[in-house]
């Protein structure tokens, strides 16, 4: 009996003694800073860490590994621009350094090891860490620390709206605006009137077809049809295509992601219903891989939006940059959309580092978004932030696939996230 | 007798201790502290679901179920409701308690490979019902949860926990040692010799999943305060095999043993998280060595040696 | 009808994962976690022969097999077998370790995005009825049939099949009737394996060729093979076809994100009618 407690006394002092460890071992790399953690809280303004003279300490935390290491690709692209960057002497004379770790897209993961590299790696800022659930999940710690967080690796509207002054912009346009604009056009491009809806059953899904349905009685005798929802791990479409075939829509419209709505459009395809136009969200279309996934002849005809142009095929200064870039650092990986949007978001936060004026804190730096207005020197094709604007992305162009090509069919349609405006 | 009780003392007293100044050994750093916690929650997660495995022979692959159960349990009677700390944390133990009966009076007649996808099942199941139960867990959202003001602060809310985490050691430490816990034993080596010897089987076989799942909802509730959030995207398939495998590997029926487990699954991807890709291949590794060279687990090492040198053995099997 | 037809394709591959699953279980014991981590690395090595150097589908296909075969043996020897007199439960922990360490090495050396994964026959859709079906699908349904019937029969009929059967019941006393255990427990790894990896193959053109891949279809298999009895190699496939069309009507007529509560819902209705599964006899009051 005694013996049993001390065992257990025993036990949980190696727990101390190995965390203790764990932590030393942290604790020689911040170098007895630690006293400065209060410091930063009380004034917050003028904070600044992670910036010497010779180099800006930059964080990100993302899948590498799990069911949605898909992503990870995000952070080849950062890292990637981050090559280029450095290169070339860095930014006004200082190198930049990502730290990257993997949650596994387990949001206390992700809070852990922002915790960590805001206080033991005391990185300067973070920049498009991964995913909706675990940036929400961190979303009270990043406003409590003040770190800025740039560009965030989703198109979950809570983030940004309604805005907090160090939490600025998404790597991908806002699924809610993207829905609204796809919206817009199926009633006014392509005259539909009934429309059917596909939608993964989480938040990029679902927030498509909130706003879809917040938008929808603006428009006379437009309605919802029919709704269907998969999981993003779902193989088997057959009841999902089934239904929508006997909806008889003028339009189906899809938010997924990629491999789910090639085959949701093999499904449908398969059972004959070929002919209906084909609205598919950006994550889940905007890539040439598609047309392997789904094959050609599935995959032609369906129509997306765009925030980026197709790698590969555009004459963007910095596309081509990316394509050569990229695929010289990640030989093996696709030059896919997730990839791309690391790197246009690392050229946002490059670009806001050269427009940071006087003293380089965290004050001055995110100030220096407010002057992005509709700026189009990054591959994205407009980015705008202001005070109550902290989407970043809400200029989009329309795309059709056409023979093995996403090719714009559109020129730039802008969305006002304060006033809901579309403008073409 | 008084030397075993005096170096008793001594353990217990330097265990206290550490845990109290811990905080302090590393700056009150937030992230140590939440390793820390992680650690705590596991260690409890992996003690009760050793009650289950180690003491009573039931596999149970669906422990994330329980987990998950007990946080929302805390996030949504806090956000409707406004219950107190102190009501809510017993209440998650028992919300996750009552709802464990789902998978605990069918596992009464089922055993073994037949138990363990039935309970993987659970843990499946649970967070699918969090992502489409929008009105009661707001979905693929997940909930925010408020501390209480006085324990809005890190440092004592980390001292909350440490104690939950010594007073279910001592709780589990007891049931184990109770006619209860005889009983379990007697069920795990067999069911026909404890039936003739007067134990309701069905019966403890299900408290077994009651009490199993009552501290792992109070696990998933201390998770849900520090944390201030749950989603469904928490505790995975992954989350329950890993909970398997702490107890595994730590020692089954052995409480320092789970421990041992909770604390190793959770330290080493402090290590690793900084190469890319590698930490669920070191995971992977070092439950594939203890169980080859270990196959008693990690506690049969410290049961042979003594004070000096335990740790470096710890770490040595990785 | 459409419905129940695509269920019973579906069905049809997580039947014959679930077949893989089962004979190990039957012949060793062991409950193998690692399962469809090792059927994704033969996919993803019949990928590299069919798409890197270029050979014939049929080709690629029988290669990936033998090596899908070879894989197995390797597990068993290097690990496995080392741990056969251990209790079940630390079998079942160390193949835990193994599906973690084989698809993390496969992250690292594939990486985790989708890829499109060609069928064995392509060609349109054509219709019997109300219902559309592939050349493909229907040879799909062909291949388990066949690799049902025959593995069946080996079991039941040959001699390896006798000595898988004894070495199942009892380890010891089959050893002293001059059975070599180790020659037939590795024989069920390298079939197990090879059933996997025709799995994993049939369904990376559906859900695309991917590291991550195969965890949704084991789990599938895991009920498939629990619903048949987990000992039942018919029952393993009935299994299968039971969950695979269930899970289709779940989807079209209640709801496609519960599907998966909904099946693991009547998982516990059946083994709570039947603790020993469908197709499972009496024979499975084995001492755990």
């Amino acid at each position: 009996m005694k013996a049993n407690t001390r065992k257990i006394a025993m036990g949980l002092l190696s727990l101390l003694i190995v965390t203790m460890l764990a932590a030393c071992g942290g604790g020689q790399t911040t170098g007895g800073n630690g006293s400065e953690n209060s410091g930063d809280q009380t004034d917050e303004s003028n904070a600044v860490q992670g910036v010497t003279d010779s180099e800006i300490l930059v964080g990100l935390v993302g899948p590498q590994t799990g069911p949605a290491a898909f992503f990870d690709a995000s952070r080849k692209g950062v890292q990637s621009y981050i090559n280029y960057v450095n290169e070339n002497g860095g930014v006004n004379g200082k190198q930049l350094k990502l730290i990257a770790y993997d949650d596994q897209y387990q949001p206390a993961k992700t809070v852990q090891l922002v915790k960590r590299l805001v206080e033991e790696d005391k990185v300067f800022a973070l920049l498009s860490p991964v995913g909706s659930a675990p940036n929400l999940a961190a979303l009270d710690y990043y406003k409590q620390s003040g770190i800025p967080v740039i560009m965030m690796g989703t198109g979950q509207g809570k983030l940004v709206d309604p805005p907090v002054k160090n939490i600025i912009g998404e790597s991908v346009i806002n699924y809610g605006a993207e829905a609204k604009v796809f919206l817009d056009y199926a009633v006014n491009e392509l005259g539909a009137k009934k429309i059917a809806i596909a939608y993964q059953n989480d938040d990029l899904g679902k927030e498509g077809l909130t706003a879809v349905k917040d938008r929808l009685g603006q428009y006379d005798g437009v309605e919802i049809v029919e709704e269907v929802n998969y999981l993003a791990s779902d193989a088997d479409f057959s009841s999902q295509a089934q239904k929508l075939k006997n909806a008889d829509p003028d339009v189906v419209m899809n938010f997924g992601t990629p491999a789910t709505s090639a085959n949701l459009k093999k499904a449908m395809y398969k059972i004959g219903l070929k002919d209906v136009p084909y609205i598919n969200n950006s994550v889940g279309a905007n890539d040439p891989n598609l047309f392997k996934l789904a094959g050609e002849e599935v995959w032609n005809g369906t129509i997306s939006g765009a925030t980026l142009p197709m790698p590969e095929q555009s004459d963007d200064e910095s596309a081509r940059l990316y394509v050569e870039r990229f695929s010289q650092d990640y030989p093996d990986d696709p030059l896919i959309g997730v990839g791309q949007s690391g790197w246009a978001s690392a050229e946002v936060f490059v670009e806001a580092l050269k427009r940071t004026e006087g003293e380089l804190n965290w004050n001055n730096f995110l100030d220096a978004f407010y002057t992005f207005d509709n700026w189009d020197g990054s591959m994205y094709v407009g980015v705008t932030f202001s005070e109550n604007n902290h989407f970043g992305l809400t200029s989009l162009f329309m795309t059709e696939a056409i023979d093995g090509e996403i090719v714009p069919i559109s020129d730039t349609i802008h969305f006002n996230p304060e006033t809901g405006d579309i403008s073409y | 007798m008084k030397r075993i009780l005096g170096e008793r003392k001594l353990y217990l007293f330097l265990l206290v201790l550490s845990m109290v100044i811990f905080p302090f050994l590393v700056g009150q750093s937030g992230y140590f502290m939440s390793l820390f916690v992680t650690a705590c929650i596991f260690v409890i997660s992996a003690m009760a679901l050793n009650l289950l495995v180690g003491y009573g022979g039931q596999i149970s692959v669906g422990q994330a179920g329980f987990l998950s159960a007990g946080g929302y349990a805390v996030a949504i009677l806090s956000q409707k409701f406004g219950l107190s700390i102190w009501l809510l944390l017993p209440l998650a133990g028992v919300i996750t308690a009552i709802i464990s009966l789902v998978i605990g009076l069918p596992a009464v007649r089922l055993r073994g490979h037949f138990l363990a996808v039935a309970t993987m099942g659970f843990g499946l199941s649970i967070p699918q019902i969090a992502l489409n139960w929008e009105s009661l867990t707001m979905g693929y959202n997940g909930m925010s949860v408020m501390r209480p003001p006085w324990l809005s602060g890190d440092l004592p809310f980390f001292y909350l926990i440490v104690v939950t985490t010594l007073v279910v050691a001592w709780i589990i430490t007891n049931i184990v040692k109770s006619g209860m816990g005889r009983a379990f034993v007697a069920i795990r080596d067999s069911e026909v010799a404890a039936q003739a010897t007067g134990i309701n089987v069905a019966f403890y076989k299900t408290i077994m999943f009651v009490i199993s799942a009552f501290f792992t909802g109070i696990a998933g509730g201390l998770y849900a305060y520090w944390f201030g959030y749950v989603s469904p995207q928490d505790f995975t398939i992954l989350t329950s095999l890993l909970i398997l495998g702490m107890v595994v590997v730590g020692g089954l029926a052995s409480i320092p043993g789970a421990v041992i487990g909770a604390v190793l699954f959770t330290v080493i991807p402090h290590f690793t998280d900084a190469f890319i890709g590698v930490t669920n291949i070191v995971i992977g590794i070092a439950i594939i060595l203890i169980i080859m060279y270990r196959s008693e687990g990690l506690v049969s090492l410290v049961n042979h040696v003594r004070v000096p040198g335990k740790d470096d053995r710890v770490k040595g099997g990785v | 009808m459409q419905i129940i037809v695509s269920g019973l394709i579906f069905g049809f591959v997580y039947g014959l994962a679930a077949l893989g699953l089962v004979l190990i279980y039957k012949t060793t014991d062991i409950v193998n976690f690692a399962q469809g981590e090792m059927a994704m690395v033969t996919t993803f090595m019949s990928f590299v022969l069919l798409s890197q150097l270029g050979m014939p589908y049929f080709v690629a296909f029988a290669l990936a097999l033998l090596f899908a075969a070879l894989f197995g043996m390797i597990i068993y020897h290097v690990f496995m077998k080392r741990v056969q007199t251990s209790p079940p439960l630390n079998q079942m922990v160390l193949t835990l370790g193994l599906f973690l360490v084989i698809n993390g090495i496969a992250g690292l050396i594939w990486g985790y995005h989708p890829r499109s994964y060609p069928e064995a026959f392509a060609g349109d859709p054509f219709q019997i009825g109300s219902v559309f079906i592939t050349f493909n699908e229907l040879f799909m349904v062909g291949l388990t049939f066949i690799l049902m019937l025959v593995f069946y029969l080996i079991f039941r009929y040959t001699r390896i099949g006798l000595a898988m059967r004894a070495s199942s019941q009892d380890m010891v006393a089959a050893e002293l009737m001059g059975i070599k255990v180790s020659h037939v427990f590795m024989s069920a790894w390298a079939i197990g394996a090879v059933l996997g990896g025709v799995a994993g193959i049939m369904t990376a053109p559906f859900i695309f060729l991917n590291t991550t891949m195969m965890m949704d279809i084991l789990i599938m298999a895991f009920a498939g093979a629990v619903i048949g009895g987990f000992i039942s190699l018919p029952g393993a496939v009935v299994g299968g076809l039971i969950v695979g069309v269930y899970e289709n009507l779940v989807s079209y007529y209640i709801a496609p994100e519960l599907k998966m509560v909904y099946t693991f819902i009547l998982i516990i209705v059946i083994l709570y009618v039947r603790p020993q599964g469908i197709l499972g006899g009496p024979k499975f009051v084995k001492k755990v």
